[in-house]
């Protein structure tokens, strides 16, 4: 809300104004003493009203201010407050200095009441600022409880700031008063078991902390009447503190003191354990930046070192070096040379001890166990960390400190953990570079996908003699089947279905050069067991040792309405003939491309002729429909091809195409495994 | 798939059983390779116990066709299925290969041949 600045105004502001009343209204008092007894205690009853609203407008304020603060240093805040107390202190001590000459004069009259009025401004100012900088102590760690009992305390204070309307009309009973200050106390204490935030203190901001908490006791007594403390007993002490307008600022004088006090113990007791809270702290940041320190990209040197680093750091071993797996000389190293690990090495074989062991290893005393070719007093104990994975050894970490038994199990444990981290790291940064690699790959297997669909035809020659349907589906990416249909002359069809042993990347290549050879071949006027012999020589070269290729080559010519066909050691073709209303397989003789890769090839194969009518069919495909298997491991054959064909028959050749591939591939349990093709040609 | 082989005065036999399939063809391919390495070039395949073959598998027969047939060798396949049968003969491959109905048939064409 407001700025920072403008709030000290505001906060100056009121707490001059209502002090400035509060003043005022006791002059007027003090000058009328001799008005009549009425009015006196109407002008007192004002002077309590003026007090209370001078105290609860500054308290409301101060707490305003501190509540709105973000959160710092406990050992700055505190300073906050020694200054607020010193501003205080010379404040009082010039105006008591000033006004120490009208001692024992009428004007006494007036100077008590403002050294007084003074005297509580800057103590209030004081004492709510530490009050609530104490309460941001407590509050280092909420909780639902803590903020009820808080605003019990301040209920309490609020009590205690009423009791300025004492008078002598109506006493507060001691009774109340002490019941209130106990409850006080009580709270207090409760309170005083807050104090967690010292942990988190390191040792220098502990010692801060306790000189600004003495600070602020002493600060206590500045404004005090400490000259005046010595001439008082206990009790009557107590009694004058407690005395009605100075109660409030008795409860929080008492919860400065006591919070201040238990916290300086806790502090005081707690400086030697700080380092540890520290290592830790160190350990763990160490931890953090090990794991930053592996990026993508980044070069594994700088992530060594990190490691290296902290662990050197951790344990204070003054001399270390990593080496990796697979490397002959260490990668890393810091206070040590090369030559100088070799030489330790010769005289004592730390190597072997550590290859041993899967965990941490250490020398604890190379004087006791081990004879140095020459003392070293920079080598006294070694431990050896593995960087493994659970998967892999990635290396180790050697560091070396020079006095014996120089590490201990507990920071072993945590030294470990930091290369476990880096080794994960590293391992992480290889599977990151090979995933990459892969989607290298699976890139390139995308593009050959898309290469291989540009070779299937993309529609089939739309003509009034025939209607035809042909579907592929490959099992994996790309794959070793092949059909093609090509009109070249007005009535003359040439037609292939191929399929290349195999599956894959291998078998894709293959189709493709078929491709390309029957493209060029169907353009002659070659028959097709020419064509064939044509493409088995062409093939011969380069076909694997071992591959072969299977394809059925046929020609339909409308003008003579013949249709002749070679089964290069294909599936047979399923030909029906419309003028006998007969279905017979066109299975003659044949063999496959690749078998034999010379010129007796031509030897063995055979070519069919029919003649053909309109509403004869012809159906082509791949062994991939033939041999699909069901659960039991039967293949779907032949017999039923035929069946499903012939239930099909009247439907449109792509209708009927695509239900008998339904009906397969629901035989073989959803999809079939292969690579598969069918061609259903209908002549009208 | 179980590849044994048994050694006879002409020829080697090679019995298989089970499937020979992409995987199990490898097994196969070695068996025949380490023979051929041995010096022997007289080859009968027993398949009475083959169950199914693949692509996979014939390649394996052609890929060492070959070079058996420059020795002068000879690879006899006997007792093979039905189903294995009809692959053979669709692909057309008793053009190149010698298939006999059983072992005694091509024990008896071994000794004749040498």
């Amino acid at each position: 809300m407001f700025s920072f600045i403008s709030k000290y105004r505001v906060l100056l502001f009121t707490g001059i104004g209502t002090w400035l009343i509060y003043v005022a209204h006791n002059f007027s008092i003090a000058y009328r003493l001799q008005a009549n007894p009425e009015l006196i205690l109407l002008q007192e009853g004002l002077s309590d009203l003026t007090l209370f609203v001078f105290y609860l407008a500054n308290i409301l304020m101060v707490r305003q201010i501190m509540n709105d603060q973000k959160g710092r240093n406990p050992a700055d805040m505190l300073w906050n407050v020694v200054l607020t107390g010193i501003a205080g202190a010379v404040a009082i001590r010039s105006a008591m200095f000033f006004t120490a000459p009208y001692e024992g004069t009428y004007l006494e009259l007036f100077t008590h009441p403002f050294l007084d009025a003074l005297r509580m401004y800057v103590f209030v100012l004081f004492l709510f600022t530490a009050i609530y900088t104490f309460k941001r102590f407590i509050f280092f760690i909420n909780s639902k409880q803590k903020n009820t009992l808080w605003q019990v305390f301040e209920l309490l204070m609020i009590l205690g700031l009423l009791m300025v309307f004492e008078n002598p009309f109506y006493i507060i009973s001691d009774y109340v008063k002490t019941t209130l200050l106990l409850l006080t106390l009580g709270l207090i204490l409760y309170f005083c078991t807050y104090i967690r935030w010292v942990g988190y203190l390191t040792f220098k901001q502990k010692l801060n902390t306790i000189g600004m908490l003495f600070l602020n006791i002493i600060m206590l007594t500045a404004f005090s009447y400490v000259e005046d403390l010595f001439s008082y007993s206990i009790s009557s002490l107590i009694h004058e503190f407690f005395f009605y307008k100075y109660y409030l600022i008795g409860q929080a004088a008492l919860f400065i003191l006591i919070y201040s006090l238990f916290s300086i113990l806790v502090l005081v007791f707690n400086l030697p354990t700080s380092s540890v809270y520290e290592q830790t702290r160190t350990d763990l940041a160490s931890i953090q930046k090990i794991h930053k320190s592996i990026l993508p990209g980044q070069a594994k040197e700088g992530s060594l070192r990190t490691l290296l680093e902290a662990i050197m750091l951790s344990s204070g071993a003054t001399l270390g070096w990593v080496e990796l797996e697979g490397e002959s000389t260490p990668g890393i190293m810091s206070g040590i040379t090369p030559a100088e690990i070799l030489e330790l090495e010769q005289s004592i074989n730390f190597r072997k001890y550590a290859l041993d062991t899967q965990k941490p290893y250490q020398i604890q005393d190379f004087n006791r166990f081990f004879r140095l070719k020459r003392r070293d007093s920079r080598f006294r104990s070694m431990l050896i960390l593995p960087i493994q994975t659970r998967f892999a050894d990635l290396g180790a970490v050697f560091v070396i400190r020079d006095i014996p038994n120089g590490f201990n199990d507990d920071n072993i444990e945590v030294l470990q953990s930091f290369a476990n981290q880096a080794a994960l790291a590293l391992e992480n940064l290889t599977l990151t570079e090979k995933s990459i690699e892969i989607e290298r790959f699976q890139e390139q297997l995308a593009i050959a996908r898309h290469m291989q669909e540009k070779l299937y035809p993309k529609a089939f020659p739309q003509s009034l003699d025939m209607d035809i349907y042909a579907h592929n589906k490959q099992s994996e990416a790309v794959g070793g089947d092949y059909y093609d249909i090509l009109n070249t002359d007005d009535g003359v069809y040439k037609v292939v279905v191929g399929d290349v042993s195999g599956k894959g990347t291998t078998a894709a290549f293959y189709m493709a050069e078929v491709k390309g050879m029957f493209q060029s071949l169907a353009r002659t006027q070659l028959a097709p067991d020419e064509m064939v012999m044509n493409i088995n020589e062409g093939l011969a070269q380069c076909l694997d040792v071992g591959s072969f290729l299977t394809l059925t080559s046929m020609e339909i010519n409308m003008h003579t309405k013949t249709a002749r066909i070679v089964r290069a050691g294909h599936c047979p073709t399923l030909y029906y003939c419309a003028q006998k209303d007969t279905w017979h397989w066109l299975d003659k003789g044949g063999i496959a491309l690749g078998v034999i890769r010379n010129a007796t090839f031509s030897n063995h194969l055979v070519m069919e002729e029919v003649e053909v009518h309109p509403g004869d069919q012809f159906v082509l495909f791949t062994d991939g429909i033939a041999e699909a298997r069901n659960d039991a491991g039967d293949e779907f054959g032949y017999e039923r091809i035929k069946e499903e064909v012939i239930r099909y028959s009247f439907e449109s050749a792509a209708d009927a195409g695509k239900a008998i591939i339904n009906c397969i591939e629901d035989f073989s349990g959803g999809y079939i495994e292969d690579d598969y093709t069918l061609m259903i040609i209908r002549l009208k | 798939m179980n590849v044994t082989i048994a050694h006879f005065t002409d020829y080697t036999r090679i019995s298989i059983s089970g499937d020979l399939d992409a995987n199990s063809s490898v097994q196969a391919d070695e068996a025949f390779q380490k023979l051929l390495a041995d010096g022997v070039h007289k080859v009968h395949i027993d398949m009475s116990d083959l169950n199914y073959i693949s692509s996979a598998g014939i390649g394996v027969f052609l890929s060492h066709q070959d070079e058996v047939h420059q020795k002068g060798g000879l690879i006899i396949f006997s007792g093979m299925n039905p189903r294995v049968q009809n692959v053979f003969q669709l692909l057309g491959l008793n053009a190149i290969f010698t298939i006999v109905p059983d072992i005694d048939t091509a024990h008896n064409l071994f000794s004749k041949h040498s």
